[in-house]
């Protein structure tokens, strides 16, 4: 009677086996016509943009004590400007300024001439198609005295000069004073100007620069 | 062994750098307007980081600090009192065209790389010339 009843049980036990695996069998088994779409339309997929690798450039002051850095990423058409000041030793860097640019825009540079004599300031080239613009920053990192963060020397030369486009900004005659090359707009004449960064100013030369 | 030689050809406005027969640098610089800058064969007395160099007069007037990565250069001729020398320029880049009144403009960054090239060999800010490290030798001609 015992053994009767043990080889009900594990007739019962092996149904049970073969039944459980007949159902997760069958439910495997997918159409070929069968599929799950993700609830979103092609149109709003977006694109993971991977930023590239950091392409670093620097300046040393002309006393060798002071570093302007600039850091350039590329981000899928656009390319992240950012500027850096520190000692040479580049430790404790003090952020500055950063920027995007689209690659059909035009790009950032640092000039040779970037630092001013006593390491105050600094002035960095923005290159397009149109024409060039520079900008004066503080090293500090400070603003200037009209809050602004840096000075537009481009749109403060249409600003207060008229009849000249300016050719280069080649370097400081002195702690203050960039020197701007520019070119008559309707003729040939050459004139250089000084811009005074304290008091935004343009002065005038008596000789171009060459 | 070789020779550290500095050559500057005032035509070309070129400086050349050697070690015996072996180019160092070639760079576009800026010589004296003119014909300010000196000829001749010449040694580097002194060595200065950085400096004020100042002079001139009126409108000819100079005033400028922290002058980078200077070679004070002279010859029995051209004494070292004249301060004619080699340095890093901050207010132009239009290298290859005279521009200075007399010195050898260079571009700040060929330059520093020739001021711990050449002798005497760099000792702090400020280095000089002397029997057991002296200076390099320079040749400033009006080339072709």
């Amino acid at each position: 009677m015992l053994i009767s009843k043990l080889k009900l049980l594990m007739l019962i036990i092996l149904l049970l086996i073969v039944g459980v695996s007949f159902v997760t069998f069958t439910k495997q088994q997918y159409s070929a016509d069968t599929r799950v779409f993700a609830d979103i339309p092609d149109s709003l997929t977006s694109t993971i943009v991977v930023p590239g690798l950091i392409k670093t450039e620097f300046m040393d002051s002309p006393d060798g004590t002071e570093t302007l850095t600039m850091e350039r990423q590329e981000k899928g058409d656009k390319f992240r400007y950012s500027f850096f000041t520190s000692d040479t030793s580049k430790e404790a860097q003090q952020f500055i300024y950063t920027k995007e640019l689209t690659l059909s825009y035009g790009q950032l540079s640092i000039p040779y001439n970037t630092w001013s004599p006593d390491n105050t300031y600094f002035f960095i080239k923005e290159s397009t198609a149109s024409q060039n613009n520079y900008y004066v920053f503080f090293a500090s990192g400070e603003n200037f005295s009209d809050y602004s963060q840096y000075l537009d020397i481009q749109r403060l030369f249409e600003e207060k000069i008229q009849g000249f486009t300016i050719s280069d900004v080649t370097g400081w005659a002195a702690p203050t004073l960039l020197i701007i090359n520019t070119q008559e707009q309707e003729g040939e004449q050459k004139v250089s100007f000084w811009f005074d960064v304290q008091t935004q100013s343009f002065t005038r030369l008596g000789t171009y620069f060459k | 062994m070789g020779r550290k030689h500095i050559y500057v050809n005032l035509k070309t406005q070129t400086l050349s750098a050697y070690y015996g027969d072996e180019l160092f640098m070639e760079t576009p610089i800026s010589s004296g307007l003119w014909g300010k800058t000196p000829t001749g064969e010449f040694t580097i007395w002194i060595k200065l980081r950085s400096t004020t160099m100042s002079g001139g007069s009126g409108a000819d007037y100079y005033n400028l600090p922290n002058v980078p990565y200077v070679m004070f250069f002279s010859n029995s001729k051209v004494p070292a009192s004249r301060g004619f020398s080699m340095h890093g320029t901050y207010w132009h880049n239009n290298f290859g065209h005279p521009m200075s009144h007399g010195c050898i403009n260079m571009k700040t960054t060929d330059v520093a790389k020739l001021y711990e090239w050449a002798n005497p060999q760099t000792d702090g800010n400020t280095t000089h010339s002397s029997k057991t490290n002296p200076g390099t030798k320079i040749t400033i001609y009006n080339g072709s």
